[in-house]
């Protein structure tokens, strides 16, 4: 039976746990997001943080536990929960046979969305410095260019939750300042945004809450970490 | 350059080294310390090698035989085929060449060699000395074949062991002869990619090289070419009566013939041409901007790195990174909302225009030869008459259709953090990528089909002895065509399945996916050879009825089987 949607909370992990054989990569985990949250999940390398933002964004299926995003099953409400949800790992990877421009067609084409794209994708596009490239092959852009392309493959669709994985690990100051900029415009219109990151300027200024892991342990802003 | 060629010799030798160790040791023989056991081993297989290559190669020189005797004198026709086969190569190679850097450089080279001050003439002369040797073995089989069979011609009873000896010096004459002339075009050619390699000077007009001498080879040929005469003519007329000829007259002294330079002379001139060859190659390659060759070359080495290690979809990403450069023009291939002007599953559209748009980009000509090894199977499917024979092409088209129509797909699943967020169900995301390939199988084996049968038709009654073996069959290719669609479906599914149950999320987030194995071949099998099987067994309506069913109930089935494992990785 589906579940009913909930719109007070855009995400909602319950016991989500992820083990490769038998190394666990991410210990029993509860996390929610609030609309118009944006939180940080900090921890040192090999922490778990992409594990659980793979298991958040469908890409990696939990070992246990459930996910809702915006009420909707992760994976038995599938479709309803994809049009909501929108990921961007730490190096995307892209198809070898579309441009960039056509990368953000084929998004805004798959979410019902391409009646605007002329406008909403050109601003984007122009806003992270990649419209004069917009014709190039991602694998001939660097891989801060990568990281934006993937950054407005996101926000060129709707969605009440985003997740991303370093957004801001390859990118210079100026898109660093961009990219705070429209997390805060999508948060301030609804959406719930949770960044995994090692920039704690980026937490410090733009994140209202931050969760720490720790071997696969996630602690709360209330817990103490160390 | 003597010292820019011991310098590369130091960067050569210890991979020449380890290459000749990997063989030796492949023959039992341990080089760092070989005992006189492995020696003999050594010898031993070494000679057992000899033998088989010498028997493999009369076996090939006794069919070649009987078609040169067909043509013509054997040795005449020999010389002129194999003066137009080393002209044909050498304006295929100008077209590489004059097209793209025929040096090769991989990452490494371009960041630590190709910044050196090194001469450029033995960098040049190094790269041709690592590709001509694969090319040089290949003109050698080509010439010994063509002298042991003009030897063969001209037996008329069976050979003795005394006889041996003489064969492999006509052999080995032959091949002494061709391989300096091969080794001259190579580097003429490879002098015309190192001219268009120079400075910043990009030279596009020398591409038009290869065409122009190719225009004045067949101008020249062409009105000489007598409509009523046989093949054996032709190809006299070709390399002979053009400026060929030249080359023709030292190509005969190789089996050697009436009409050729005398055979010491010929070798000198084949050794002349090898020498002005390499010394064209070293003039031009002495501003050679190795630079530009390595950007060129790069992804091809990259790629062909990533297919040996059995990398294949990151090889074919590489070689389409390379065929279509940095960038293009938005494509103008319609949204399929603006086809359909209505906004029901756009996910699932999105999903076919990628496809469609990735298939349009992609390697025609390995699609082609896909499509003509489709419809040629389904040809000879409807001209058989032997249950077994059929069986087989089944089988065959089974294998190769579970195979490759996953491809697009698993293309697809490749970027997984963009396809998992299409809202797509799961159904449709496989379908809207398998729905190409299928098509395009289809209209294979209908092409395939028709052109058997009406092929057939036309010719049975003017070309004797047609009928023994195969057999003219309407209502056979009319089955294929109407089980078809079905059939490869499921044999594309039955790939999808096997390569779906390869698979799980941890590939897909490396974008690295396994290919499909032997279940899908064998699923590809059942899902094509079932109906055709039941319409086989029962004839008639009722039985393509029942294998239609069949075939409904196949896909059906594997559908579900590979939505279950989609949503499960």
């Amino acid at each position: 039976m589906k579940q009913q949607p909930s719109p007070t909370l855009p995400l909602a992990a319950r016991g989500i746990a992820r083990y490769f054989d038998k190394f666990c990569a991410l210990q029993a985990t509860d996390l929610t997001l609030h609309a118009g949250e944006v939180a940080a999940l900090v921890g040192p390398n090999g922490a778990g943080k992409s594990t659980l933002l793979n298991c958040l964004g469908g890409l990696l299926r939990p070992s246990d536990g459930q996910v809702h995003v915006a009420g909707y099953d992760l994976y038995r409400d599938e479709r309803a929960a994809r049009r909501r949800l929108a990921f961007v790992p730490d190096v995307p990877h892209f198809y070898t046979e579309l441009t960039a421009w056509e990368h953000l067609r084929f998004v805004a084409m798959a979410h019902d969305v391409e009646a605007h794209l002329e406008n909403t994708g050109r601003a984007l596009l122009e806003r992270l410095g990649l419209w004069t490239a917009r014709d190039l092959f991602p694998y001939a852009y660097s891989r801060g260019m990568r990281l934006k392309l993937g950054l407005a493959c996101a926000l060129i669709r709707p969605f009440d939750v985003l997740l991303l994985d370093e957004p801001t690990s390859a990118l210079d100051p100026e898109s660093v300042t961009t990219l705070r900029e429209l997390l805060s415009q999508r948060a301030a219109a609804g959406a719930a945004v949770l960044l995994a990151t090692h920039d704690l300027s980026l937490t410090q200024t733009l994140c209202e809450r931050t969760y720490t892991l720790r071997a696969g342990q996630l602690y709360g802003p209330e817990d103490d970490a160390s | 350059m003597t010292h820019a060629l011991r310098t590369l010799w130091i960067l050569q030798a210890p991979q020449l080294r380890f290459n000749l160790a990997r063989i030796a040791f492949i023959t039992g023989l341990d080089v760092k310390k070989p005992s006189p056991g492995e020696l003999l081993s050594t010898l031993y297989i070494l000679l057992f090698w000899m033998v088989w290559v010498l028997a493999v190669l009369g076996l090939a020189a006794g069919e070649v035989a009987g078609w040169l005797v067909q043509m013509g004198d054997p040795a005449t026709v020999a010389a002129d085929l194999t003066a137009i086969g080393l002209a044909a190569w050498l304006l295929v190679e100008l077209v590489q060449t004059t097209r793209h850097s025929p040096f090769v450089f991989s990452q490494t080279d371009a960041q630590r060699l190709c910044p050196t001050p090194l001469d450029r003439r033995a960098v040049a002369l190094d790269r041709l000395a690592r590709r001509w040797p694969l090319m040089g073995l290949l003109w050698a089989v080509v010439a010994t074949v063509l002298a042991f069979a003009v030897s063969e011609a001209g037996r008329t009873d069976d050979m003795t062991l005394l006889e041996l000896l003489p064969l492999i010096a006509s052999g080995g004459r032959a091949a002494a002869l061709v391989v300096p002339l091969q080794l001259g075009g190579q580097a003429a050619s490879w002098a015309a990619g190192a001219w268009r390699l120079q400075g910043d000077r990009a030279r596009p007009r020398l591409r038009w090289l290869p065409w122009i001498l190719g225009g004045i080879w067949l101008t020249w040929a062409i009105p000489a070419i007598n409509d009523d005469a046989n093949m054996g003519a032709t190809v006299a007329t070709l390399a002979r009566v053009t400026p060929l000829w030249p080359l023709r007259r030292v190509t005969a002294a190789a089996y050697p013939t009436s009409d050729g330079v005398f055979g010491p002379a010929g070798l000198a001139l084949a050794l002349g041409a090898a020498v002005a060859g390499l010394s064209a190659l070293l003039w031009a390659s002495r501003t050679l901007n190795l630079a530009r060759a390595a950007q060129e070359t790069q992804l091809k080495s990259r790629a062909r790195i990533s297919a040996a290690g059995g990398f294949r979809g990151h090889a074919h990403e590489l070689r389409q990174q390379a065929r279509q450069g940095a960038s293009r023009p938005p494509t103008r291939l319609p949204s399929p909302l603006a086809l359909t002007g209505s906004a029901r599953g756009p996910g699932s559209g999105a999903l076919l225009w990628k496809a469609l748009l990735q298939a349009l980009r992609g390697p025609w000509l390995n699609a082609a030869g896909l499509g003509l090894g489709v419809a040629g199977l389904a040809a000879a499917w409807v001209l058989s008459t032997d249950l077994g024979l059929r069986v087989g092409f089944v089988l065959m088209l089974a294998a190769l259709v579970s195979q490759h129509a996953p491809a697009p797909l698993m293309q697809g699943l490749s970027v997984h953090w963009l396809a998992r967020q299409v809202p797509a169900p799961a159904w449709q995301l496989l379908w809207a990528h398998l729905s190409l390939p299928v098509a395009a199988a289809t209209v294979a084996v209908w092409l395939g089909a028709g052109i058997a049968s009406a092929g057939y038709s036309a010719v049975s009654g003017t070309v004797s002895g047609i009928g023994s073996g195969i057999g003219p069959n309407p209502i056979m290719a009319l089955t294929l065509a109407l089980l078809a669609p079905l059939g490869l479906a499921g044999a594309g599914l039955g790939g999808v399945v096997d390569m779906l149950r390869l698979n799980d999320s941890g590939r897909l987030l490396s974008g690295q996916l396994a290919p499909p194995g032997v279940l899908g071949v064998v699923l590809g099998a059942l899902a094509l050879g079932g109906p055709l099987g039941l319409w086989v067994w029962l004839g008639g309506a009722p039985g393509l009825g029942l294998g239609l069913v069949a075939g409904l109930a196949i896909d059906l089935a594997l559908t579900l089987a590979a939505v279950v494992l989609y949503k499960r990785l």
